[in-house]
């Protein structure tokens, strides 16, 4: 009972340490690092100073003894310390985190409840008008290209008319609370949560009417209509939770290129997320933050990744039994 | 079949033609297809792959793919019409007159729902009763079937059993609802020949003990000799010869149902196999829209005479019960 636990653990600590690794020699791959910029900006190139900084900061040491220090303070949970920022690693993740979940969290759950009720709906209408009509829209909801999207949503909506704002979290300068300030961030929202959320609602409309179709082919189908089970019985007692599994899957595996995409819609709708973060924090060469996002986003995506592994168990008794 | 004409059948099908509906005309699946099941009966369906077996099953229980539509004659259950009845009657007989076992129990029952929750559906759609009475006829009819530790295997689900032991699941979930007519279609074909010859046991001790009416749907002419009273033989959506079981198994009349007989291989223990005692018939069913205005057979007929091809054959009665659509007087004899 305890041992598949166990092996799980151990192999979920050999992965966090890999992409700890594999973050590091990426980043340090590249040519610079924080002291050019610094200099740079500060106008100073004397040798003498940048030599002085990088003895302060560490970077004057040999590769593997720097990838040493990184992982032994990794294990204290220490991400370091952002120099371009003044602040520690951890304390910028904290603050940006939130919004960045809230983002990602509202355009995937979205997604995925609205693409699902699509899908479902189009397949018991098969080859229907409104099968047609949600089919289309899936297709080219799959094919609208993000920034795109908010940009023409940001023209239209926000700047044309009004209707809702296209830049930041809370109305600049509000000092609303309570309800008041649940609403601003809501509407606040609206576009980017939009335009994230488009393309995954679309993927999972078109995944989950492929699957609920097939799943309405199969034997045990046949089996509930010879029962006299009436059809929305057949469709959401026996089909649908078959047809959740590819789905649940597809949620897992995008979670992680959704945080991705919310680089490019934190970029465009000044959303003071993780994205935004890391955005800047490439543009500055800011190695240890760049660094603490990628880790703390792989941690995220493995987080995602157990609950589905998780939720499949729930689901599906055959996976349990081998759990 | 045994029929006397004051004696109403509990199944009547009478001159049932089923289309396929695609581009262009309508292609027939079943054409004239007529047989009758009296009340306590067991009828067998027999024919190769193709020959409507199925599609007549599905038409009965009102489940036809969408694709298929029937276009005339009559179904009657019970002094009931079926082809005119409302998807809603159809459901409700389904639920508690008609029920079905199919050939693949692999696949038949759902993989997420425990084998209780499953039975215990069936009980709930044929009585309307409370869950636990209907948990009640669940375990009942579990135990009938002989699942043994039956109140530990409700909780269980479909992947945790054995072919044979889930083909006994969907016998259950049939007999739960106790329906007037049980259809099995093909239910030992994807089983282990010794799990074969135990759910046919089953199936006759349970016909035996509760009088079930049963239409079997088959090509193993062994499940015929085994269980059934009367068997209809069908060929290229056509019944081709209806009758007593001993009159199809010792004096089979057409062609087709002879050729059948012959290319069942036959062992017995102590003997050494007979290795050209069976003949393939040569050639397969014709296909849906290449079907002739004459005997279907006529391609693969061994006694195919001029004129076969030409015009469908009649339908001649031998006996009371004994019925042969072929042209051959030889064959008739």
């Amino acid at each position: 009972m305890l041992r598949p636990v166990i092996t799980k653990v151990f192999r979920l600590a050999i992965t966090i340490g890999m992409i700890a690794i594999i973050n590091f020699l990426v980043i340090h791959s590249t040519p610079g690092d924080a002291v050019d910029v610094l200099a740079g900006e500060a106008g100073v190139a004397d040798a003498g100073y940048t030599a002085e900084l990088r003895q302060k900061f560490g970077l004057d040491q040999p590769l593997p003894v720097q990838l040493f220090h990184y992982m032994s303070r990794l294990l204290q949970f220490d991400l370091g310390y952002s120099f371009r920022h003044n602040m520690p690693v951890i304390d910028l993740i904290a603050g940006r985190i939130g919004p960045t979940m809230l983002l990602v969290g509202t355009a995937l759950f979205g997604a995925l409840l609205l693409g699902v009720v699509a899908g479902t709906v189009a397949a018991s209408r098969q080859n229907s008008l409104l099968d047609y009509t949600i089919s289309v829209l899936a297709l080219v909801g799959y094919a609208t290209p993000m920034f795109w999207l908010g940009l023409m949503l940001v023209v239209l909506l926000a700047v044309g008319g009004g209707i809702l704002p296209a830049s930041g979290m809370t109305t600049s300068g509000s000092t609303a609370t309570g309800l008041a300030y649940l609403i601003d961030v809501l509407r606040h929202l609206v576009l980017p949560a939009v335009t994230l959320g488009l393309f995954y609602f679309a993927t999972y409309a078109r995944l989950a009417r492929a699957s609920v179709l097939d799943a309405l082919s199969q034997d045990y189908i046949r089996t509930a209509r010879s029962k006299g089970l009436a059809g929305h019985t057949v469709l959401f007692r026996h089909a649908l939770r078959n047809a959740l599994l590819p789905v649940a899957t597809m949620f897992s595996l995008q979670f992680g290129a959704a945080l991705g995409g919310a680089v490019v819609v934190e970029a465009v709708f000044a959303w003071p997320g993780l994205g935004r973060l890391a955005f800047e924090a490439i543009s500055q060469r800011d190695y240890n933050l760049l660094q603490g996002i990628l880790f703390m986003s792989s941690l995220l995506v493995i987080a995602i990744n157990l609950l589905t592994d998780f939720l499949y168990t729930v689901i599906d008794p055959r996976i349990r039994k081998r759990a | 079949m045994a029929q006397t004409e004051d004696m109403q059948a509990l199944l009547d099908i009478r001159n049932l033609t089923v289309n396929l509906l695609r581009s262009g005309a309508p292609v027939d699946v079943l054409q004239d297809v007529s047989f009758s099941i009296q009340a306590g009966r067991v009828v067998a369906v027999v024919g190769e792959s193709g020959c409507g077996k199925s599609i007549t099953a599905s038409s009965i229980v009102g489940l036809l793919p969408p694709s298929m539509q029937i276009a005339s004659g009559q179904i009657s259950f019970d002094g009931e019409d079926l082809v005119g009845a409302s998807e809603r009657r159809l459901r409700q007989l389904r639920a508690k007159s008609m029920a079905m076992v199919f050939q693949d129990p692999m696949t038949s029952l759902n993989p997420l729902m425990t084998i209780g929750r499953q039975l215990q559906e069936a009980a709930i759609m044929a009585f309307g009763c409370s869950t636990e009475k209907a948990d009640e006829i669940a375990l009942s009819m579990l135990q009938k079937v002989g699942i043994p530790d039956a109140v530990s295997r409700l909780q269980e689900y479909p992947h945790s059993l054995s072919g044979g032991m889930r083909q006994r699941v969907m016998i259950a979930m049939a007999l739960c609802r106790k329906p007037k007519l049980l259809i099995a279609d093909e239910p030992t074909t994807a089983l282990d020949v010794t799990i074969q010859l135990q759910i046919l046991r089953l199936l006759a001790d349970l016909q035996a003990e509760l009088s079930l009416t049963i239409l079997i749907i088959t090509h193993n002419l062994g499940v015929v000799a085994e269980l059934a009273d009367d068997v209809v033989v069908m060929y290229a959506g056509k019944v081709v010869e209806s009758g007593g079981v001993d009159e199809i198994l010792k004096t089979p009349k057409h062609p087709y149902t002879r050729a059948l007989l012959a290319a069942t291989p036959r062992f017995a223990i102590g003997q050494p196999p007979e290795r050209i005692a069976f003949k393939e018939i040569k050639g397969t069913v014709p296909e849906l829209g290449k079907r002739g205005p004459g005997c279907r057979f006529e391609a693969r007929c061994p006694a195919s005479e001029p004129g076969c091809a030409a015009s469908a054959p009649e339908t001649v009665r031998i006996t009371a019960s004994h019925i042969v659509a072929c042209r051959s007087r030889e064959m008739l004899q």
